[in-house]
């Protein structure tokens, strides 16, 4: 799986490509803390406290990479920082309702209150 | 991007009465992979405009597995329950016997073979193929993230089943097959191995009765927390090619459908 961040539109945005299951856990860890690391930046950090996921490309997620997100999901929280899918394969979309984890993360359409 | 949900929409709330293909999975205790990868299949085979229904042959599952898909509510998903864990070959057996599918997909609970490849199989069924089945080996094949060692064991029962058995395929033990429906009800309804060795086993049968098999290359993922025991399969591998050859001896194959030979 490919990650990249970038700034699209002046907000964080971690761009996933590829299938997200346990194998790619470890680079996705390692992204996310270097993405961490600059949120607690006092010069860095999120305008408007959102941080995007960008899904669009993600074929398949599998119940660890869903962790993995729940996981960022509290971390932001937990830093203060909201975290918002703004973009999502009809795959993981489906799997998303399935899970009722469309429930817990924002999206663009639908912020978490 | 953001695609169009509603054919998935119409398929997770809408029977249908008649269906084209029929996707099977064989589940035993996949509470944790069951709903992504039932999530992945609906979103992909919904987009195919093709009416179609999705069967989860539960091999007697001792945790949610069963009650996950039943809270799911699809109206095109039917779960099919088992007593007892009756083996692989059992549960996809239930599976196919039960399909109303003209064509008939099982495939892995752990989306090892991405079901976007699913086409690539109709193609070849569509093309004449009585049997199409996704091959690690093939050329063209991608296999992602398979130690070492399991390709050794894997080439290694390839050559065993090439040698000694005569089903001259580069992989018959991938978890993608896919048949016509005369061909399934065929071959179902005379296999009667229960455990890993029933895809050697249909694959047998298909082979004596002249079937048109195909392999088609695939990619392939290792999929976390597989189950398997190379030593333990590599025995009941064996035994089960003596036991197809003895069934066969004794005419437990033999078929009165005069269009199969």
């Amino acid at each position: 799986m490919d990650i990249t961040t970038t700034l699209v539109e002046g907000r964080t945005t971690l761009v996933l490509n590829g299938r997200f299951d346990a194998h790619e856990g470890p680079q996705f860890e390692a992204e996310f803390a270097a993405l961490s690391a600059h949120l607690t930046d006092p010069t860095g950090g999120p305008e408007g406290g959102i941080v995007n996921f960008d899904l669009g490309e993600v074929g398949f997620i599998d119940s660890s990479g869903l962790a993995q997100l729940v996981r960022c999901h509290k971390a932001l929280a937990a830093a203060g920082h909201q975290m918002r899918i703004v973009d999502m394969s009809s795959a993981v979309k489906v799997i998303l309702e399935m899970t009722k984890l469309d429930l817990v993360f924002g999206t663009a359409d639908q912020p978490v209150p | 991007m953001n695609q169009d949900m509603s054919a998935y929409r119409q398929w997770a709330s809408t029977p249908l009465d008649a269906v084209e293909w029929s996707i099977v999975v064989p589940a035993y205790n996949e509470a944790i992979r069951i709903l992504p990868t039932v999530g992945a299949i609906s979103a992909h085979i919904s987009t195919l405009d093709t009416p179609w229904e999705l069967i989860v042959a539960d091999d007697g599952s001792t945790d949610d597995t069963v009650a996950l898909l039943n809270d799911l509510n699809l109206a095109n998903l039917r779960v099919l329950e088992a007593e007892s864990n009756g083996g692989k070959g059992s549960a996809v057996r239930r599976g196919i016997q039960a399909a109303r599918g003209n064509i008939v997909l099982f495939a892995d609970a752990d989306q090892s073979t991405p079901i976007e490849q699913f086409e690539r199989l109709l193609a070849a069924v569509n093309d004449g193929a009585d049997v199409a089945i996704g091959s690690r080996g093939s050329d063209g094949a991608e296999v992602v993230n398979k130690s070492v060692s399991r390709r050794l064991f894997s080439w290694g029962l390839n050559q065993i089943v090439r040698r000694g058995f005569g089903v001259c395929v580069a992989d018959s033990q991938c978890g993608f097959k896919m048949f016509t429906q005369d061909a399934a009800r065929e071959l179902f309804s005379h296999q009667v191995v229960d455990e890993f060795s029933f895809d050697l086993e249909i694959l047998y049968l298909a082979e004596k009765r002249g079937m048109k098999i195909v392999e088609i290359p695939v990619e392939w993922i290792d999929a976390p927390g597989s189950t398997v025991d190379p030593a333990k399969v590599a025995v009941e591998f064996l035994r089960d090619m003596a036991r197809i050859r003895m069934n066969d001896f004794r005419g437990v194959y033999v078929s009165p459908n005069h269009a199969w030979r």
